[in-house]
């Protein structure tokens, strides 16, 4: 027999007492009225005290469970705004071939591509990495359709190269894709062709990618099933109790749905619908859009979010700059879609009620981004719905104030925040102008907008604690070099915008995000005072003994609550998945 | 395309292999016409996959190829803009990264709306001599991609190895690459920089005796088929530098320029071009090495004669 439901509504059945108190905890509430406290009590999944073991002593009944915290130091839990489960894990665990050698001869790659064929036999598509341009120029090959014809005839055959720029198909591949001479070029990125018979040759460059991809099989549920489970244990035992994934698909929403079924979402979600097809495709995009995302729609998981990405990255200089990227050009970047596209795109969503998530780095793409919101709150009122301006590199002084005035998100994602050897190199290209004002939270925070974190895995550590540490660093923690990027904000600061900011991001401030009675018990313990010592290396070292979501433990470090009623859907060491 | 296309020469090579001594020679020198030379400072660390994967401070990458960190979108817009410039340029030479496979500028080049206005000449690649067989891991890695990707190889610094040594690393590198040793950089214009279309016709590249090359031309009198063309440019002999020309193709009405440099060939449509020959080709060949005879013999079997 399965559990029944226990939805709460207006005329439930509410006990006496509580279900459970934690007791003799060090309580950091964010909760402006009592900042802290030592003992908690919850009933039907919320807080109905917060205080002194002595306050809630009468709400103590036979049932009522007690746990000592032993003077632990215990918070909201994480709120992770902006992350990518899948798209880290799923590739990983997609059993398409993977070489496994750094620089393969072309003769060991036809080995592993017979022996991914003997082991996966049929007709199906042969995808996988890595191969390298090198080795067939050493060899006096050329990579290509010819090529990998003469290896695998008679099925589909895709291989990335490890520089990532070219993908080599065979002539099945791009049969099954419908490509051939007339096919026009992507607009960014091309197909190589014979100069004189115009036939692509089999490499397919950038962009190109995505012919092939539209005519692959999507990546399986199961797939995407086990990377989101991965995801979310390692998340629940890093303290994270609300998150966004910023890009799904039917199939995304699908996976995650199966997993709440399981009682296995042991984080709030809210999953954003791609806009575009850039990552995967979408192949229900406007079904979704239109009213079929509510069909997966619980207190774990909502797909009220709509994400695209408006402009490019730092590393390529395609981030939309307000200014040229260097004095002695004009280049400033460029946008994906038209502003008016934006503009009516997210005037549409706005009234249907869904949030808009979007890709700005530059503080060109985020002054079109918020142009947009404007017209849209002119348009449609005020709908309360709060829009976010991912990731937010780089933001126009001027526009700080406005993520207040139009209430937008500001979303910042660790990746560079600050130094590490692939973030100098990466961020160089700004200046040091604007490597000064990086990632403004303190800009944002000083007039009164929302500001909240996204670790942006697999472009960054997943690691809340890391983003944690060093948004009040803003330096290497891993190391004593004194160089800095950007703003440090106080610890204070910086525990509010990772937990009751995230709650608002969420549009969940009313029932998470600080420890206060009537809010959902979302709360996390750990083994050390967060304001005991200096927070470098310190704060991404903590480890998270107790994450609840809802009143229940969903992670238990040492199986504290193992064999009870309450045990945790995870228990024991994080797991490994970085 | 048209036959004023702007020649486009890549230069790669480690830190201190003689990139910059190379660029200021061909800048120097105003019978190349209207030069512009672009830094290519792209992102050093970043340069594949790989290499991000091994950056241990928890900094990762998409490992899936997401498109919006491969396009190299700054240097398109700037090669765009420099095609546009007027009076038109002659010739774009860019200068990679040390830290960088320049097939990546090469395929960034390939970007249809490019192809029209420029073409690749030569990607040439300076190997530091005194400094190659020392290196491991990911730069020697690196090294091959760059010495793989070179039409020229130019093993610079060898005056400060042995001759020995010296052999020891053309073997290495030149099992299937043109290499030239240098000292300073220094090597013949002819060799550097190709030209399409000649200005001055057809005719032997001037190559006075104490150069490494000689020069001849040889003509056609039938189009000749693509498919044994395209084997023979494939078989060429290490010692052909380079070899340019108009040539007909049997079922092609236009002809096609001709450019081949290492182990590269290029075939484009000459518009409005009138070939006074079916094939009119420019050989540049290491001095000495006596193919002349043997490569006309083959080019006139090939013509059925």
């Amino acid at each position: 027999m399965t559990a029944s439901d226990q939805f709460t509504s207006t005329h439930s059945v509410v006990g006496e007492h509580a279900d459970l108190v934690l007791h003799h905890g060090r309580f950091y509430t964010l909760d402006p009225s009592q900042p802290w406290a030592d003992a908690v009590a919850i009933r039907g999944g919320r807080f109905i005290a917060v205080g002194t073991l002595a306050d809630l002593q009468h709400l103590i009944g036979p049932q009522t469970r007690q746990h000592d915290l032993l003077g632990a130091f215990c918070m909201p839990g994480l709120h992770d705004m902006h992350t990518h489960p899948d798209l880290a894990l799923a590739p990983r665990y997609s059993d398409d071939l993977d070489v496994g050698i750094e620089d393969p001869t072309p003769e060991q790659l036809a080995a592993a591509i017979h022996a991914y064929a003997d082991a996966h036999p049929g007709d199906g598509w042969i995808y996988g990495q890595y191969w390298v341009r090198y080795t067939f120029r050493e060899a006096g090959l050329t990579p290509g359709r010819e090529w990998l014809d003469s290896i695998m005839p008679d099925r589909p055959v895709a291989l990335l190269d490890r520089m990532w720029g070219t993908m080599m198909v065979n002539s099945c591949a791009l049969k099954l894709a419908g490509i051939d001479r007339h096919t026009a070029d992507p607009r960014n990125g091309y197909m190589e062709r014979d100069e004189l018979s115009g036939e692509p040759n089999g490499l397919m460059i950038d962009g190109a990618y995505a012919l092939i991809h539209a005519a692959m099989p999507p990546t399986p549920v199961a797939v995407l099933r086990r990377a989101y489970r991965d995801g979310v244990h390692f998340q629940s035992s890093r303290g994270v109790t609300a998150t966004k994934y910023v890009h799904v698909c039917e199939r995304r929403l699908d996976a995650l749905k199966e997993l709440d079924d399981a009682g296995e979402l042991s984080v709030r979600v809210e999953a954003a619908i791609s806009w575009q097809d850039d990552i995967f495709p979408v192949r229900r995009r406007w079904e979704l859009l239109g009213g079929e995302r509510h069909y997966y729609r619980s207190a774990r998981l909502n797909a009220n979010a709509v994400k695209f990405h408006f402009d490019g990255t730092v590393e390529p200089k395609s981030s939309y700059l307000m200014t040229p990227w260097a004095a002695d050009s004009t280049w400033r970047g460029k946008l994906n879609l038209t502003p008016e596209h934006i503009t009516d795109m997210v005037v549409d969503m706005d009234r249907r009620g869904l949030r808009v998530i979007a890709h700005c780095t530059g503080d060109g793409a985020s002054d079109v981004f918020l142009d947009a919101v404007a017209e849209a709150r002119r348009v449609n009122g005020d709908s309360g719905i709060r829009h976010q301006c991912a990731h937010s590199t780089l933001l126009h002084p001027g526009n700080l104030k406005r993520f207040k005035a139009l209430n937008v998100i500001a979303e910042f994602s660790p990746a560079a925040w600050y130094p590490t050897p692939f973030a100098s190199g990466a961020r160089s290209g700004y200046g040091a102008e604007r490597l000064k004002r990086i990632y403004d939270f303190k800009g944002v925070l000083a007039e009164g907008g929302l500001a909240v974190m996204g670790t942006d895995w697999p472009v960054a550590s997943i690691d809340p604690w890391l983003a944690l540490e060093t948004m009040v660093t803003r330096q290497n923690p891993w190391n004593q070099e004194p160089d800095c990027f950007g703003e440090p904000i106080t610890l204070e600061q910086a525990l509010q915008v990772a937990t009751l900011n995230g709650a608002h991001a969420m549009g969940l401030e009313h029932s998470t995000g600080s420890l206060e009675v009537g809010k959902c018990a979302d709360l996390i313990v750990i083994d050390r005072d967060l304001f005991a010592q200096p927070a470098r290396n310190y704060i991404h070292q903590t480890q998270v003994l107790l994450t609840f979501v809802d009143g229940r433990p969903v992670y238990d470090r040492l199986n504290a609550f193992e064999g009870t009623a309450l045990q945790a859907v995870w228990q024991g060491l994080p797991p490994v998945i970085e | 395309m048209n036959n004023d296309s702007i020649a486009v020469t890549v230069v790669s090579g480690f830190l201190g292999a003689g990139k910059t001594t190379l660029l200021n020679r061909i800048a120097q020198q105003p019978q190349h016409g209207r030069m512009a030379v672009i830094v290519n400072d792209f992102g050093e660390l970043n340069i594949d996959a790989a290499i991000i994967a091994e950056v241990t401070d928890a900094v990762f990458s998409l490992q899936n190829g997401c498109i919006c960190c491969t396009v190299q979108e700054d240097l398109l817009a700037q090669l765009v803009s420099l095609s546009q410039l007027r009076p038109r340029l002659d010739r774009i030479v860019i200068e990679c990264s040390g830290v960088s496979d320049p097939q990546r500028i090469v395929q960034t080049l390939g970007y249809p709306q490019l192809k029209a206005h420029l073409h690749l000449d030569t990607v040439i690649t300076l190997v530091d001599a005194s400094g190659y067989a020392a290196l491991e891991g990911e730069f020697a890695r690196l090294s091959r991609a760059q010495v793989a990707c070179a039409d020229l190889v130019l093993l610079n610094k060898a005056d400060l190895v042995s001759a020995a040594e010296l052999q020891s690393l053309r073997a290495t590198i030149g099992a299937r690459t043109r290499v030239i040793s240098t000292v300073q950089a220094q090597i013949p214009d002819a060799l550097l920089l190709g030209e399409r279309s000649p200005r001055n016709g057809f005719t032997p590249v001037p190559a006075p005796h104490h150069e490494l090359f000689e020069s001849w031309t040889w003509q056609g009198t039938q189009a000749l088929p693509a498919k044994a063309l395209r084997d023979w440019l494939g078989q060429l002999p290490k010692d052909v530098f380079r070899l340019k020309g108009l040539v007909h193709l049997q079922g092609n009405d236009q002809p096609f320029w001709l450019q081949h440099v290492g182990n590269r060939s290029q075939f484009t449509l000459a518009s409005g071009e009138h070939a006074q020959n079916s094939a009119q080709l420019v050989f540049i060949a290491r001095r000495g090495s006596e193919l002349r005879e043997r490569l006309e013999a083959q080019l006139q079997e090939m013509q059925g004669l």
